[in-house]
């Protein structure tokens, strides 16, 4: 996918517009993690009885490892 | 992860207690509800190893093993309520891409083959070449204080400055390595943010034009970190269900800085940098996720909506 703007937008009109914007939006293939049925971090609880509920396991993802220390 | 998350989990820390993993940047765990851990991993390959590993312990346990959940008791402690969008606002989704000139000087993706040349890709994975996420959030006031009043053709506003400024500060930052710096207001060494009535039924529709330079030296010679953009954008506002129906930005410009803990993964000279808004519905929780990575703290929150 390619974009004829070396100096875009200034002129754009609305497919150029659109253009760009699909350019950047996700493609096939990309962001692949956005399709997971992530549950709010702020509400372990809630996670943790719909889990129950389907039968399903609980995916953790911690970043910067330590759960209970400050990030 | 921050404590007072931990302490969501219906048992005051105790689930995610079980369920710890040895640092090492992105950690992950699979675990039951009831919070028999199954597997963890951790870095690049983490993820896959205890999916992998989890799920076959998971295969061995009993449906009443898999649905298992001692009792416990919802808490909501208070970051929790800055971490939720405010009530009646609107979330628009960003996502920030690095992109190319190709050999025409055309905009383009970057593809698995460009990031082979080291030295203008320096230690780029593909990740870098995909866009990342993050969410712009407005109060229903702010929203409101979009639509001109006395709408007729050709009205130009500008786009209040507390709006102008989160979106130059927040939301033009290059976040496609991994957690974004922030713009400060200083550094907004020019900007500007207009919206134009194009049609008042039976939609307002609103043309936005911007442009802003971003820098942190007002000497760009001496600026470790820039970014040079355009802005242009359509927003369409439906009167009769009273709310946005579209809310579609395109900002890009020349970047320059690589990320921002030290600047690694930089590339040579300036290069494109593109950032689309776009409006969502906000009821996914990647929809919620909220702007900053502390916006828990009552000063970052507060800075983000000052």
């Amino acid at each position: 996918m390619t974009l004829g703007l070396a100096s875009p937008l200034a002129q754009a009109r609305d497919d150029d517009f659109a253009a760009l914007q699909r350019m950047i939006l996700p493609g096939k293939g990309d962001s692949r993690w956005l399709g997971v049925a992530w549950q709010p971090a702020s509400n372990i609880w809630a996670a943790r009885q719909k889990a129950a509920r389907e039968g399903k396991p609980i995916f953790l993802w911690y970043m910067a490892g330590e759960p209970l220390g400050p990030c | 992860m921050l404590s007072w998350l931990a302490k969501t989990d219906g048992v005051a820390g105790a689930f995610i207690k079980a369920n710890r993993h040895p640092s090492g940047g992105n950690c992950f765990v699979l675990t039951t509800p009831g919070g028999k851990k199954l597997a963890g991993g951790n870095g690049p390959q983490g993820a896959e190893h205890a999916l992998k590993l989890g799920f076959e312990q998971w295969q061995k346990l009993s449906e009443a093993e898999r649905k298992n959940l001692p009792p416990g008791q919802e808490i909501q402690p208070p970051e929790a309520k800055r971490c939720a969008p405010p009530p009646g606002g609107l979330i628009v989704a960003t996502y920030v891409r690095n992109l190319k000139r190709d050999a025409d000087g055309k905009l383009a993706r970057i593809t698995r083959d460009d990031i082979k040349d080291r030295k203008r890709y320096p230690d780029w994975s593909m990740v870098y070449t995909e866009p990342a996420r993050f969410n712009l959030w407005l109060t229903e006031t702010e929203w409101k204080s979009l639509l001109p009043a006395g709408a007729d053709r050709g009205k130009v506003i500008e786009v209040p400055e507390p709006i102008r400024r989160r979106i130059f500060c927040y939301h033009l930052a290059d976040g496609t390595y991994g957690l974004p710096g922030h713009w400060q207001p200083a550094h907004i060494r020019s900007g500007t943010m207009s919206l134009t009535v194009e049609e008042t039924s039976p939609l307002l529709r609103l043309r936005l034009r911007g442009a802003a330079l971003l820098a942190t030296d007002a000497d760009l010679a001496k600026a470790h970190h820039g970014y040079d953009v355009k802005l242009d954008g359509l927003l369409e506002y439906d009167p009769a269900k009273k709310r946005f129906t579209r809310f579609d930005i395109a900002a890009i410009g020349d970047c320059w800085g690589g990320d921002w803990e030290g600047g690694r993964f930089k590339r040579p000279g300036r290069a494109p940098l593109g950032v689309a808004f776009q409006l969502v519905p906000g009821n996914s929780a990647v929809d919620r996720v909220p702007p900053l990575v502390h916006m828990d703290r009552k000063q970052v929150y507060d800075a983000y909506f000052r």
